[in-house]
């Protein structure tokens, strides 16, 4: 069975950001929660859809990982470099260790800043 | 350099209030992403692998010093503290944020730039010859005619929703270093027979999925008439150009349904029907255009200063001499190429600490004028021979002073799947490996023209390369096809492909068994491209596939 997770970029800022636990949207993919079972990844495919018209994100999709015990690691090298940032510059891209705050979800009636 | 009028001030400045206005409903909901997306392409935002990507516009590849600052500027407030220079000759900064674009578009505007049509299916910029105005021979500045079809086409009512992008570049050389036969449009300026400045059109060139050496459509055309028959050739585009398909949808395609004879027969059909372009009014904007790039005042001069005991006393410096400078048309005085291409480095890429002082020297020995090039380097135009030891010493100080103009390792490589969301393998990486592979030994090489593209769109116009590398993905694996005997001089040619690819880590090795049988086979001052045109592609073939 394989393991995807959902990614987009944020509208406003553009950084990849990952749907992590209770609807907030993370940097970090490691944090972000897994689908395995049909109904799970379109219960994850939906939330994106709902993200997407409350403009909180864009181009949200679901992606393939090999799911550890920490870590979400991508099957795709372009995936795993979303989740890191470019192979030519380590000093840029999340592998940096630059972070973006985990500040925003969707509830479904509104985008809330936590 | 070309100044602002009233209507390009008031235009610039009305497009960004118009885009920040846009953003801003953009979000807060009132406007949808598929609504909003063409809205941010056609202002040269796009969507890549870590953000948002700006690509701003450098018309026909010229920058002032303050230009160059203001780019800085914004890399170093906006972004992450450098920028990339691209084969259109334009400029994109890699980790946009949407909400800044609006403040970052007003500073570009302070400085006459902006960043439309440098997406989206228009007219885009026209791009030219990094010398131009500077080397001998030349029918006339190109730059003043490049500045001409950015007035018509900026804003053209007809042609902002063309059946696919559009390119046009132009050159006043018989010497192509603008690669006009490989652009939908490719000009060249030229005299007739009896000596009136004109232009010779070709049409149909381009590179990507279909790969094709343009046409000449008209051998000869008066400059009063350029525009006017630049806009019927759009118009039969326009009108007949594929809209079904859009990997079918240049002009290219177009020209190979129709066949040359008949495209020809419909444009001059079309330009006899065109009475609201007055050739006469064309011909005096010219002249208006023209006095912008009025040559600086180079005065001609044997003086040297010490140039020639600095170039005996570094060794350095005479290498940097010999492959990065070209003759000025001004007696005393010299092209310069600025690498952006170190060994080992990403090619294109500046810090804006290095932008900064490009910028500098541009104002101090260049007569405050920068180039960027094509080939992803920079070109300071009008530098004194004796200002020549100062300024590689600053250059080399901050890095940027490596000699390697036209050789093994000056590659052009798109931002591949590091950066580019419809890439299919890395581009950066291959050029990287391969650099530091051919180094030592690239001034025994010669001239040889390596060009990557992380995908069958071709931005690192592997076509036209000597080497030219294609980055795909077999089975989710990153795989490389080599083509050999590209060029996009005035002797174009698309490169063949050689045979079975290479994995990501052959293939700078695969390279250097090309460039090993190169120099096994070369006779005399043969180039790469030489030899390979002489023995085709056998020799290079067995080299690498004999034993695999
Ligand atoms: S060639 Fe492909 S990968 Fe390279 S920049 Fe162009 S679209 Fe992106």
């Amino acid at each position: 069975m394989t393991t995807h997770i959902l990614t987009a970029n944020h509208l406003a800022e553009g950084h990849v950001v990952f749907l992590g636990e209770n609807g907030i949207w993370v940097s970090n993919a490691n944090h972000a929660v897994r689908a395995s079972s049909p109904e799970d990844k379109t219960r994850l495919d939906q939330s994106g859809s709902a993200a997407k018209a409350a403009s909180l994100v864009i181009e949200p999709y679901l992606v393939e990982v090999e799911a550890n015990e920490n870590t979400n690691i991508p099957i795709k090298t372009r995936e795993r470099m979303r989740t890191l940032g470019p192979t030519v510059r380590l000093d840029l891209g999340y592998q940096s260790g630059t972070w973006k705050p985990d500040t925003y979800a969707y509830t479904g009636e509104e985008i809330v800043q936590i | 350099m070309y100044r602002y009028d009233n209507f390009d001030a008031r235009f610039v400045s009305e497009r960004t209030n118009q885009f920040r206005d846009q953003i801003a409903r953009r979000l807060k909901g009132e406007l949808s992403e598929e609504q909003f997306r063409p809205l941010r392409l056609m202002n040269g935002v796009y969507l890549q692998l870590h953000a948002y990507m700006l690509r701003i516009a450098i018309p026909y590849g010229t920058l002032s010093g303050a230009q160059m600052h203001k780019l800085a500027d914004i890399a170093d407030r906006f972004d992450r503290s450098y920028g990339h220079f691209t084969t259109r000759q334009n400029i994109q900064l890699n980790w946009m944020g949407l909400s800044n674009i609006p403040d970052i578009l007003e500073e570009l505007a302070s400085v006459e730039m902006h960043a439309i049509q440098t997406s989206g299916n228009c007219i885009r910029n026209v791009t030219t010859d990094p010398y131009a105005g500077a080397i001998a021979g030349e029918a006339e500045d190109p730059r003043a005619v490049a500045e001409l079809i950015r007035q018509w086409s900026s804003l053209h009512p007809e042609f902002s929703f063309l059946p696919r992008k559009f390119k046009v570049a132009i050159t006043a050389s018989e010497g192509d270093r603008a690669a006009i036969k490989v652009h939908d449009v490719g000009l060249q300026l030229c005299e007739n027979d009896a000596g009136e400045a004109g232009v010779r059109v070709w049409v149909g060139g381009g590179l990507g999925r279909t790969p094709l050496i343009a046409s000449v459509i008209r051998d000869w055309l008066p400059l009063g008439d350029l525009l006017g028959y630049l806009e019927a050739l759009m118009r039969v585009y326009n009108r007949h150009g594929r809209r079904d398909n859009k990997y079918k949808a240049r002009i290219k395609i177009l020209l190979q349904a129709l066949g040359l004879e008949e495209l020809t027969r419909q444009v001059d059909a079309e330009f006899a029907k065109i009475d609201h372009i007055d050739p006469d009014n064309v011909r005096s904007e010219l002249d208006r255009i023209r006095a912008f790039f009025a040559p600086p005042p180079l005065e001609e001069s044997a003086d040297e200063g010490t140039l020639q005991s600095d170039l005996a006393e570094n060794q350095a410096f005479a290498r940097w001499i010999q492959n990065n400078s070209v003759d000025h048309k001004v007696p005393g005085h010299t092209i310069v190429t600025i690498s952006l291409k170190p060994i080992g480095g990403i090619p294109g890429d500046a810090t804006s600490d290095q932008m900064h002082l490009i910028a500098n020297l541009a104002t101090l020995y260049s007569h405050d004028e920068i180039r960027t090039t094509h080939e992803q380097n920079i070109v300071l135009p009008h530098v004194r021979k004796a200002d020549l030891h100062h300024l590689y010493k600053a250059l080399a100080d901050a890095g940027l002073g490596t000699a390697n103009a036209g050789l093994a390792s000056d590659i052009i490589a798109c931002p591949g799947l590091d950066y580019c969301s419809l890439a299919t393998a890395r581009s950066i990486p291959v050029a990287q490996n391969i650099s530091k592979r051919l180094e030592a030994r690239e001034n025994d090489v010669g001239p040889l023209k390596i060009k990557i593209s992380g995908c069958i769109n071709a931005c690192g116009h592997h076509h036209v390369g000597h080497i030219g590398i294609l980055g795909l993905d077999k089975a989710g694996k990153e795989y490389y096809q080599i083509t050999l005997g590209g060029s996009g001089d005035e002797n174009a040619s698309i490169g063949e492909i050689l045979g079975p690819g290479f994995s990501y880590d052959k293939i700078d090795g695969a390279v250097e068994t090309l460039v090993d049988t190169y120099q096994s086979i070369r006779t005399g001052d043969e180039r790469f491209l030489d030899t390979y045109r002489r023995v085709g592609a056998d020799p290079f073939k067995e080299a690498l596939y004999a034993t695999a």
